[in-house]
């Protein structure tokens, strides 16, 4: 029955409906376009910054992420290999052996990132040979390197030129290494342009004396959402010998950005909902006013108060229901458009952000919990105001409303 | 008259009239309060740029920036410094030695950027002296004294008074390698910072790496952050064989922030400003078409379109004028107390990078202008399309309604 005179009362004024839906709508649009282009920027960031070398996930010996020592080195055995691989969630691995010497050409020198790589795999899964410049991308049983192009730049050196590397090894064996430079690599981040010296991980377990041995194992998921639920498992399942790291551990600093700029967005969409809210009780304000007389004429008639007060906001409840619907409906357009045509960024801006190897584009993101939260949060600020009209009616006099 | 009859129908209705002033000024301290806070962030972030890395302006070889190579140095650069110095803004200028070299301990091997200072320079330019948290600023040790951040610290197992050997290569190219004794430990908060940089005297670099008096870097501190720009350039025409770059081109980083968040803010502010278009308009509408009988009756008895649409106007503009104050005032309190006390923006905040979690709103009052003008021209805006929307009625069917 209460649902019943609600529905009614919806469509006997629909005018009056349409507004306040409206004023629902527009709060669920508005702040799902805000969030939508948060996440979509946040999103870039991190393919951008992590996508392309760390990955999204590392696994080492306990404690070297702390130490970056090479001596938390270790084998990957057949067992430990399967093991990893089998754990649901991931996808590949890469094996990779990272440590620093110092990079010199004949009259300079610089501290570089000596990073042996598995030269098949990581052209299959990070397209590595695609970040070739000059040359051509290293063979597996190469004794040569392949630099980024800051680095190379630095030291003066190009393709077919010798790099010369000294450094620390396995156990403090000292390393020394002379390498023709077989390609130059091109990386957005001016930090990893200007340090990496690639070699075949054959001939980096060599340099480094650590022959069957390597420090960092790059973990690929299938779904970037279920990483943290992986590296979990995965760490119960390799146990205290190895650490298992997440890119929010690897990089605080990319991770911190990004929770302080939420926080930041926190105070904006504060400032958002303060203005839909008001709109939204604004509209309501206005209808009761409008239905003074009505619901004076329906108390006198013998209706109880507190049934015309359900049927009220029952009403109330079902349209902010159907305006956020529509909204999600309304907003997901929108979004789309901006997903697959973000915003170029122009002039100083945009090169700033290829300096920093983003794509120098605004875009929105279209995850479904960006629409489900904010329509829910709307909703919710709905629910709240819809108790004001509630306890107006259940206190209504009759007579005085009747007369105005 | 219609003023006379606008404003008799303000306080009729006073529950709408309520409405639509609160509506306005909401939306007025919306606008100024988000600008507020944006502004607020960004000078949080000019500050600490400026006082821990950029100064305001600063002097090298040109390339010097990228290459880093101990034969790039100033020759005649405390002669610069003397002659800065004489410049009425000018607060105090830093002359350096930038060394890139690497450190081996026990512990591990890396590398770090080894600033040449001299002590008494850097007191009032980095304050380095306040960020000591353990030993003493550049005392405790006869030769080669050095200045390690807690991060370098614990990376390399460094304590006070402890020895570290730097190697590095010298104006000849040749390999050097000198001991070092850790007299104090320093803490930024800026992580990346702290993990990079290691302060030692500019004298004792001076001799080690051959460059005699000659230094890489002159950094210097104004006392207004404005002229900065202006005095760079002054100075890159005295000096054209020199590299002068103002804090804003030193950090690539940071004009890129400013400039990235000047357009975000741009989208931001617009979303909120389009979400107070809308909560007008809705009351607005609402507000009029609640008054469908009443506007119906005034047209049969002869009042005509272009009068009404002028009595709605009014009555917007009437309600904006007690509207408008309300929201400045309280964009006013709330950016005054908020800019004494400061939000809170938790611990995942910038700590990394020496920002603090505090954010300081403040708004200059040429902004304030702006952004209420923006907000009553949208409430003019927003009055329109419900007037229209009255001017449409049929004054025989209006009466009708219910």
């Amino acid at each position: 029955m209460y649902l019943k005179l609600a529905w009614r009362n919806i469509w006997r004024n629909k005018r009056r409906t349409l507004i306040t839906m409206a004023s629902v709508f527009f709060a669920v649009v508005l702040s799902t376009l805000m969030m939508s282009l948060k996440e979509g920027v946040y999103a870039n960031m991190i393919d951008s910054m992590i996508g392309s070398y760390m990955g999204f996930g590392q696994v080492h010996a306990k404690d070297y992420w702390q130490e970056k020592s090479l001596d938390y080195s270790f084998e990957v055995t057949d067992e430990l290999a399967s093991s990893i691989q089998e754990t649901r969630g991931i996808k590949t691995t890469l094996q990779r052996v990272e440590g620093f010497a110092m990079a010199a050409s004949e009259d300079v020198t610089k501290v570089g990132m000596v990073v042996g790589v598995d030269v098949e795999q990581e052209a299959a899964i990070n397209a590595l040979h695609e970040r070739v410049s000059s040359g051509t991308y290293l063979a597996t049983d190469d004794q040569a390197a392949m630099l980024g192009t800051g680095l190379a730049e630095h030291l003066g050196l190009g393709v077919d030129d010798t790099i010369v590397l000294l450094g620390q090894g396995y156990h403090g064996v000292s390393a020394a290494g002379k390498y023709p430079i077989k390609a130059l690599v091109k990386f957005g981040s001016p930090e990893l342009s200007k340090q990496l010296v690639f070699l075949p991980i054959k001939e980096a377990q060599w340099f480094y004396g650590m022959e069957g041995l390597i420090n960092n194992l790059i973990l690929h998921f299938k779904s970037r959402g279920a990483a943290t639920e992986t590296i979990n498992k995965l760490q119960k399942k390799l146990g205290d010998d190895y650490e298992v790291m997440s890119w929010q551990e690897l990089t605080p600093e990319l991770q911190n950005i990004i929770a302080t700029d939420r926080m930041e967005g926190y105070v904006f969409m504060f400032i958002l909902y303060m203005v839909v809210s008001f709109g939204i009780f604004g509209t309501i304000l206005m209808m009761l006013a409008e239905r003074k007389r009505e619901f004076g004429v329906l108390v006198s008639v013998g209706m109880k108060r507190s049934k015309l007060a359900v049927v009220v906001w029952l009403e109330v409840i079902m349209i902010a229901l159907a305006g956020a619907l529509i909204g999600i409906a309304g907003a997901y357009p929108v979004c789309y458009y901006f997903s697959v045509n973000p915003v170029a960024l122009g002039g100083d801006v945009a090169q700033m952000t290829e300096e920093y190897g983003m794509e120098a584009v605004i875009g929105s993101s279209i995850e479904a919990s960006v629409f489900v939260q904010q329509a829910a949060v709307v909703l919710l600020i709905a629910c709240l105001i819809s108790l004001y009209p509630l306890t107006k009616l259940l206190r209504l006099r009759a007579l005085k409303a009747m007369r105005s | 008259m219609i003023l006379k009859v606008a404003w008799r129908n303000i306080w009729r209705h006073k529950v709408r009239s309520l409405v639509v002033v609160i509506a306005l000024a909401l939306g007025l301290w919306a606008g100024i309060f988000a600008s507020a806070f944006v502004n607020g962030m960004m000078n949080q972030k000019v500050d600490s740029v400026i006082a821990l890395e950029m100064s305001h302006f600063q002097f090298h070889q040109p390339g010097f920036r990228d290459d880093l190579q101990v034969k790039q140095f100033m020759e005649d650069g405390l002669a610069i410094r003397d002659q800065l110095l004489q410049e009425p803004l000018v607060e105090e200028v830093a002359a350096r030695t930038i060394n890139m070299m690497m450190v081996a301990s026990a512990k591990g091997t890396g590398g770090v950027k080894a600033v040449g200072i001299a002590p008494e320079e850097e007191k009032t330019v980095m304050r380095l002296h306040e960020l000591v948290v353990e030993g003493k600023y550049f005392e405790g040790a006869k030769r080669n004294p050095v200045l390690v951040s807690r991060v370098v610290a614990e990376k390399y197992g460094l304590s006070v008074r402890s020895k570290v050997v730097f190697t590095f290569q010298d104006i000849e190219g040749e390999i050097t390698a000198a001991a070092f004794r850790v007299v104090g430990i320093f803490e930024t908060g800026n992580n990346m910072f702290d993990g990079m940089n290691v302060f030692v005297k500019r004298d004792d670099i001076q001799q080690l790496s051959g460059i005699g008096t000659g230094i890489h870097e002159l950094a210097v501190l104004l006392s207004e952050h404005e002229p900065a720009e202006a005095m760079a350039a002054k100075y890159q025409a005295k000096h054209p064989d020199l590299e002068v770059l103002s804090w804003m081109d030193l950090s690539s980083g940071m004009r890129y922030m400013i400039e990235a968040m000047d357009l975000y803010t741009v989208m931001i502010v617009g979303i909120i400003l389009l979400a107070l278009l809308f909560s007008i308009v809705n009351t607005m509408l609402m507000a009029v078409l609640e008054r469908v009988r009443e506007i119906g009756m005034l047209m049969a008895i002869g009042m005509n379109r272009l009068r009404v649409f002028a009595m709605i106007m009014v009555e917007t503009v009437l309600l904006s004028l007690v509207g408008g104050p309300v929201g400045l005032f309280l964009a006013w309190a709330s950016t005054a107390y908020f800019g004494k006390a400061g939000i809170d923006l938790g611990n995942a905040a910038y700590g990394d990078f020496g920002f603090s979690n505090l954010i300081y709103p403040s708004l200059g009052g040429m902004e304030y202008l702006k952004v209420t003008a923006m907000v009553l021209a949208m409430a003019l805006l927003a009055a329109i399309f419900p007037a229209r929307k009255a001017l449409k009625l049929k004054p025989v069917e209006a009466i009708r309604k219910i």
